[in-house]
């Protein structure tokens, strides 16, 4: 899962940044408003964390920009503007969530987790998918003969990218982009290797490889 | 201070009828001098009949010829003749009398008389000289036909002068009223303004009241921009202290191991933020100011949205019953914040259900409800009471209700805390004053 953090406060942004990959995600950030506006339609983040008070252009028209142009990634507005008609500004212009400053960072993360299971018809609660149950605070996943094993950081966000996508052909390239940062080191035949390790904790029958396609979870 | 336009209006009638009052008085005075100096005239001219009549015979003076006129009694038509000692009078005059007063020769009197059946006489008398003799003689008419039409005169002309000064007094009333429609206006824009209807006044209005127009609108501008420059700067006020303070929790969640001091830490921190979020939202308010009026039939179902997403996860079933849009009161922010704060509640209480209701008569009101637990009676006043910190009175409340205190308060409106009929739970109704509501224009 890969998340764009939009946001001018740098310090801030690094602790988002920092609390993000903790927690699981590919976090790339920014914090101008035009940039945000390009990263947004070019790359394929699957949701964003974006404050209003940008300099240049405003996060508004930032979101209403990507909307116009037929991004609909998940986006939660973190910001000190939380009035009640701002928020119904930010909804309309097309967020998701809205998050008023100072905020908890458990809440963010838990508000994002939700944004993407909603975002992929998924109920709340542990993550479910293919007779697998991801246990996302402690990165561990159980299979449904009840064997628990620990992930790594990478393994964690290629399995959940997965279990978010269960059912679905996902090619090397998507897999690397919603696994890795923009500025990571991008190797396809790292995916190879990681999805090697995935199968030898889960199954190697769960995870398909469809050749000159990708790969894809099978659901139970 | 008294009406203008009736002040205006009893100033031009008096001097109307002042103006008709004279022009009569005159019109009547000429017309009677005229016809006064026509007699005398025919006066004057039989005088001189007369005198050429006159004639001395053994018996004394007789007159040779005379009008058939002077024959007829009490035809209007008199004489006197007065000629050395000696006196002639028509036989007009009958039994009555006509006064000889006395001039001297060569000289001519005008007065009026009284004549033998009481008629106003115009007598003329004069002193002449004929073979000699000393003669006076008085000629008299009588002025009843021409007062009688005189009289009908002056009538007919009242009456003209009348109509003619109604209908003056009525087109200078509808004059007045059609010059005063501008200020009219002006009040009903003024009125507007209160309501927050509209930002400015119109300045197509006449050049005797534009410079003070253009005086308001200059004010009005400079509150506007005044409201507009505190609101920025609350926000900006909000920015610089909120920013500082989400690194300050940040560290003490992330940095601290002890438990204890990470709650001593946040404690305050979270009690600046509520009471920076409590005062910027109060001094945000504009109560009354002009700006966006609140249009509950548009922005209350967006407001439903925004919470049917942020409580996505509960399910909740959200309703918004009232006005269609175009019903509008109060300002947008204000409101947007207050139905917010209430609704944002009513979700977190709500067990499966909340509403909000907006009446319109007979005052703006907003109601909203849940299914949840609701407050017992005895919490209520508490909570309602004014200077009580309601985020200290009712624990779970937070600042919503503290918030929807300051705002009810700040539209002197009503707070009341009742169990809801339909739902079960807590209803809350704010009631605003009525004047609040915009009338349809």
């Amino acid at each position: 899962m890969r998340v764009l953090v939009v946001e001018d406060d740098t310090e801030l942004a690094a602790r988002l940044q920092q609390a993000l990959r903790e927690a699981g995600y590919a976090a790339d950030v920014t914090g101008d408003g035009d940039e945000a506006a390009y990263l947004g339609r070019e790359e394929p983040f699957d949701a964003a964390v974006l404050d209003l008070g940008l300099p240049g252009r405003s996060g508004l028209e930032v979101l209403a920009g990507w909307r116009e142009a037929g991004v609909d990634l998940p986006v939660l507005i973190l910001t000190v503007r939380d009035a009640w008609y701002e928020r119904v500004e930010g909804f309309e212009a097309g967020a998701d969530d809205y998050l008023g400053k100072p905020f908890h960072m458990p809440e963010l993360l838990a508000r994002l987790a939700a944004l993407l299971r909603r975002r992929h018809g998924l109920s709340a609660g542990p993550l479910r998918a293919a007779g697998l149950r991801l246990d996302e605070g402690r990165q561990v996943v159980v299979t449904a003969e009840g064997a628990e094993h620990e992930l790594t950081a990478t393994e964690f966000r290629l399995l959940r990218y997965l279990m978010h996508n269960a059912g679905r052909v996902l090619s090397k390239s998507a897999l690397t982009e919603h696994v890795y940062e923009y500025d990571a080191e991008r190797d396809s035949n790292v995916v190879e290797v990681y999805i090697r390790r995935l199968r030898r904790k889960i199954g190697a029958q769960r995870i398909r490889t469809r050749r000159g396609q990708g790969y894809e979870l099978l659901g139970p | 201070m008294r009406s203008l336009q009736g002040r205006l209006a009893a100033g031009l009638a008096l001097s109307l009828l002042l103006l008709l009052g004279l022009q009569y008085a005159l019109v009547s005075g000429a017309i009677r001098d005229t016809a006064e100096g026509y007699i005398a005239d025919r006066l004057r001219h039989d005088t001189d009949n007369l005198l050429a009549a006159l004639q001395w015979g053994p018996e004394g003076p007789s007159l040779a010829a005379e009008d058939a006129l002077y024959q007829r009694p009490y035809s209007g038509h008199y004489y006197r003749i007065e000629a050395g000692g000696e006196s002639l009078r028509s036989r007009s005059l009958w039994e009555g009398r006509l006064p000889l007063p006395a001039v001297g020769l060569g000289e001519v009197r005008r007065l009026r008389a009284t004549g033998p059946q009481g008629q106003p006489l115009l007598l003329r008398v004069a002193g002449l000289r004929k073979e000699g003799r000393t003669v006076r003689i008085a000629v008299a008419e009588d002025l009843s036909p021409l007062y009688r039409d005189l009289r009908a005169f002056q009538w007919r002309y009242g009456l003209v002068s009348l109509a003619v000064g109604a209908g003056l007094l009525g087109l200078q009333w509808a004059l007045l009223a059609l010059g005063m429609r501008p200020l009219g206006r002006l009040r009903e824009q003024i009125g507007r303004l209160e309501r927050g209807e509209r930002s400015a006044l119109s300045e197509a209005v006449p050049a005797e009241v534009r410079p003070l127009v253009r005086e308001l609108n200059r004010l009005l501008e400079v509150l506007d921009e005044r409201l507009q420059r505190s609101r920025r700067a609350m926000g900006d006020l909000a920015h610089a202290l909120k920013t500082p303070l989400t690194r300050l929790c940040q560290a003490a969640e992330e940095g601290c191991a002890d438990p204890e001091l990470r709650r001593r830490l946040l404690e305050p921190a979270e009690q600046i933020q509520q009471r920076i979020d409590r005062e910027l939202k109060r001094a945000r308010l504009a109560a009354g100011a002009p700006g966006q009026r609140f249009d509950p039939g548009r922005e209350l179902p967006a407001l439903i949205r925004v919470l049917e997403r942020v409580y996505a996860e509960r399910g909740l079933r959200l309703r918004y019953t009232g006005p269609d849009p175009g019903l509008a009161f109060a300002d947008r922010e204000d409101m947007l914040e207050l139905a917010g704060n209430l609704l944002d509640n009513a979700c977190k209480w709500a067990r499966s259900e909340a509403r909000i209701r907006v009446e319109a008569q007979p005052a703006p009101a907003l109601i909203v409800e849940d299914d949840g637990p609701g407050v017992p009676p005895e919490h209520r006043e508490a909570l309602t009471r004014r200077g009580v910190r309601l985020d200290e009175a009712a624990e779970g409340f937070g600042l919503g209700l503290a918030i929807v205190g300051d705002l009810v308060a700040a539209y002197r409106g009503r707070l009341d805390l009742e169990t809801s009929a339909d739902l079960g739970g807590l209803a809350v109704r704010v009631t605003l004053p009525a004047e609040s509501l915009s009338r349809p224009s």
